[in-house]
């Protein structure tokens, strides 16, 4: 287990540029599952037959990260970038990054000698990307308008937990390869017929996994995230999100969804019923691919499991292993066990 | 000696100001590599001393060796520290940085943590936090249980190669400086120099100069070259900026000594070594300030190597200009040893 999540979060991915992501994730479920489908946002949809054909059920996490797009060439060769998905201006000061994956590149920094107003906020329009180019033309040879830009971050893990960028959400794209792995070794069939989307376009405002759902069809779905936590020492204790090592994160609400309640509660047995430490999430700001699910089609209902993880949408992000193990036997159950959906399946 | 290597070398090795002693065998091997015909020295407060052929002239080329960082100044919890700098560090740049601490208990990686958008509040977003608000996180080190209030450390990154000729690193300032020392001590091989040539790389000058005064004084030179790097950003209008990969700085100013400067000048000229003029109305900010003045005055000048983004991770340097700030100083010493010699046959 958690053997792929190293490499997935390396992986260069901003919305709308997946395909080393896609491509990674094909090459590993090949022959795994009984059919793949990659449609025309680029959504991979993973095929599983379960043992009751009656329903079908999405499990969805999303393949792209927040990054930034090369939107200028200045004449001096230097870049101008802007963000794909929400990053903070104040993370990518004299950040290291790559472009399209390959070539080295930095955010310009001001020596705080010429730059003496420490507490002002570098904003985008003033932020110069430089891979050492002396001009435009020079440039211009290597770069293109709309290249992908990446943090140049590596997987660490150490002890109990794991940094990198991309958790959010690589690791559930991870915890879904590992179910599918679970299922095929153990020569084990998902509780309903099981389509795995890995999904395309969330943080640029859930633009993939509806077009996934429209071919799909589900008829309820589980949505994989790494959330945020907020658990730093700057941020008191009540307005925090969730806590790293407090467990699997059950959303009952957020941005544009209440989260419906047969589904909450189904997702919140299983979790007493496997006896493993979970969370509530206690803020309900942010969105997931549920709220699109929600108003795709006849409207999907669609629950939310998340990995918490420190600073997401930064270079770094943290999270806690037990969370995300954790969080693999709440899905696996979910995924797996016809009886956690009885009551659910009673409702309606 | 492979320019890339030695800079991207000297860069990765840990040395903040106090621990240069981390980064001096490396420099020791460098130079032994070079010829093994060289006396290494620890003099005074630490600075290693490097000594070259002997009588007169007396040349020395100075460098400081450490690199600004960062220092735990408290421990919160077990999870969580706060830090302060260790030299002239810009709070920004330490944002989402990995950074790694020297402890009794070996090497420790954190995090300096931001938080999330989603979370943050609207009237927050318009500064950049403070040492009093940022803080690094231990865990995936095992937390703070290992670490202790003045644990000394730095940003966590590699040297890497940009496009031509370019290097970046978190340590250019100044293991540029250094660089071009070990370089011009092997162009020298090549020449016939007849003097003493001492290398001094000196402790302490991100907190106040503190190594490069005890050398002068214990060195004592004719002459004295001090290497450092430069600002490659565009300056306010009425001060001449320099560009990266268009050769050494050579200062002219008040903490240098005119003849020194023109000999620098000639040398460059003479050699057709690319160089850039940099006017210094009153202190440099490099260790010429404390040099000069040291006993009864000592003959300055001040060589830098144009960077970007100093005293950021990110630190830029063209490798030709380390390479030809070498190749000036080397002509340099044997200019000044013709020059010495010449005269004593008058």
């Amino acid at each position: 287990m958690r053997k792929y999540l190293k490499d997935l979060t390396e992986l260069p991915g901003i919305s709308s540029r997946e395909e080393k992501v896609r491509e990674y994730i094909k090459s590993q479920v090949e022959g795994k599952v009984n059919n793949i489908t990659i449609d025309n946002l680029g959504n991979l949809i993973c095929f599983v037959k379960g043992k009751d054909s009656s329903k079908k059920m999405m499990v969805d996490a999303h393949m792209d990260e927040v990054g930034f797009m090369v939107t200028k060439i200045n004449d001096d060769g230097t870049l101008g970038i802007s963000p794909v998905g929400g990053v903070d201006p104040r993370v990518i000061k004299s950040q290291r990054l790559k472009i399209e994956g390959v070539l080295n590149a930095v955010v310009n920094s001001t020596p705080i000698h010429l730059d003496k107003d420490i507490k002002r906020v570098i904003k985008y329009e003033e932020i110069k990307v430089y891979a050492g180019f002396s001009s435009k033309e020079e440039a211009s040879k290597k770069v293109n308008l709309g290249d992908m830009v990446t943090f140049d971050t590596t997987y660490v893990e150490e002890g109990n937990y794991a940094l990198s960028k991309a958790f959010d959400d690589r690791v559930g794209c991870s915890i879904m390869l590992d179910i599918i792995d679970y299922i095929y070794e153990n020569k084990l069939q998902p509780a309903f017929d099981t389509y795995f989307n890995f999904a395309t376009q969330e943080e640029v405002g859930l633009r993939g996994t509806g077009v996934a759902a429209a071919r799909i069809k589900p008829d309820f779905a589980l949505v994989l995230e790494g959330t945020t936590a907020g658990d730093n020492p700057e941020n008191p204790p009540e307005k925090w999100a969730t806590h790293i090592g407090n467990g699997p994160v059950i959303t009952f609400m957020h941005s544009g969804l209440v989260i419906k309640k047969e589904m909450f509660e189904t997702i919140v047995n299983a979790a007493k019923a496997l006896n493993i430490k979970f969370q509530y999430k206690m803020r309900t700001a942010g969105g997931t691919n549920a709220a699109k699910l929600a108003k795709t089609m006849y409207g999907i209902p669609a629950g939310v499991i998340s990995v918490p993880c420190r600073y997401i949408h930064s270079p770094l992000a943290i999270l806690n292993i037990d969370d995300y193990n954790n969080t693999y036997s709440l899905v696996k159950e979910l995924v797996t066990n016809n009886e956690r959906w009885v009551n659910y399946e009673r409702a309606h | 000696m492979d320019t890339k290597d030695l800079i991207k070398n000297l860069s990765d090795s840990f040395g903040v100001t106090s621990f240069e002693n981390c980064t001096f065998p490396l420099i020791e091997q460098f130079l032994l590599e070079i010829n093994q015909d060289i006396k290494l020295e620890k003099i005074g407060i630490g600075n290693l001393v490097a000594t070259y052929g002997q009588g007169n002239p007396k040349i020395a080329f100075f460098a400081h060796v450490d690199e600004i960082g960062i220092v735990i100044s408290n421990i919160i919890d077990d999870t969580f520290a706060r830090i302060e700098a260790v030299g002239g560090v810009d709070p920004r740049t330490l944002v989402g940085k990995r950074v790694c601490f020297r402890t009794e208990n070996g090497e420790k990686l954190g995090v300096i943590g931001f938080l999330a958008p989603h979370l943050q509040k609207p009237e927050d977003k318009d500064k950049s936090p403070s040492f009093d608000e940022l803080f690094v996180d231990f865990s995936v080190s095992g937390g703070t249980k290992d670490i202790n209030v003045g644990d000394i450390g730095v940003i966590n990154v590699e040297a890497k190669d940009l496009e031509n000729d370019q290097i970046v690193g978190k340590a250019i300032d100044n293991r540029a400086g250094v660089a071009v020392l070990i370089k011009s001590f092997e162009y020298l091989q090549n020449l016939k120099f007849d003097g003493q040539l001492m290398l001094s790389f000196n402790k302490g000058e991100e907190v106040g100069l503190v190594g490069a005064k005890g050398a002068a004084e214990y060195l004592q030179p004719d002459y004295a070259v001090v290497v450092d790097v430069t600002f490659g950003e565009r300056l306010p209008e009425n001060v001449e900026s320099f560009k990266i990969g268009e050769g050494p700085v050579i200062t002219i100013g008040a903490p240098i000594n005119r003849c020194v400067y023109d000999d620098l000048v000639k040398t460059a000229k003479d050699n057709n070594i690319k160089y850039q003029i940099e006017a210094v109305p009153s202190r440099s900010g490099t260790e010429t300030d404390i040099v000069q003045i040291v006993g009864q005055g000592i003959k300055t000048g001040l060589v830098s190597v144009p960077i970007l983004n100093m005293h950021s991770p990110s630190e830029v340097v063209n490798i030709n200009d380390i390479d030809r700030a070498a190749k000036l100083l080397a002509m340099f010493a044997l200019n000044m040893s013709l020059k010495t010699k010449g005269s004593l046959n008058v």
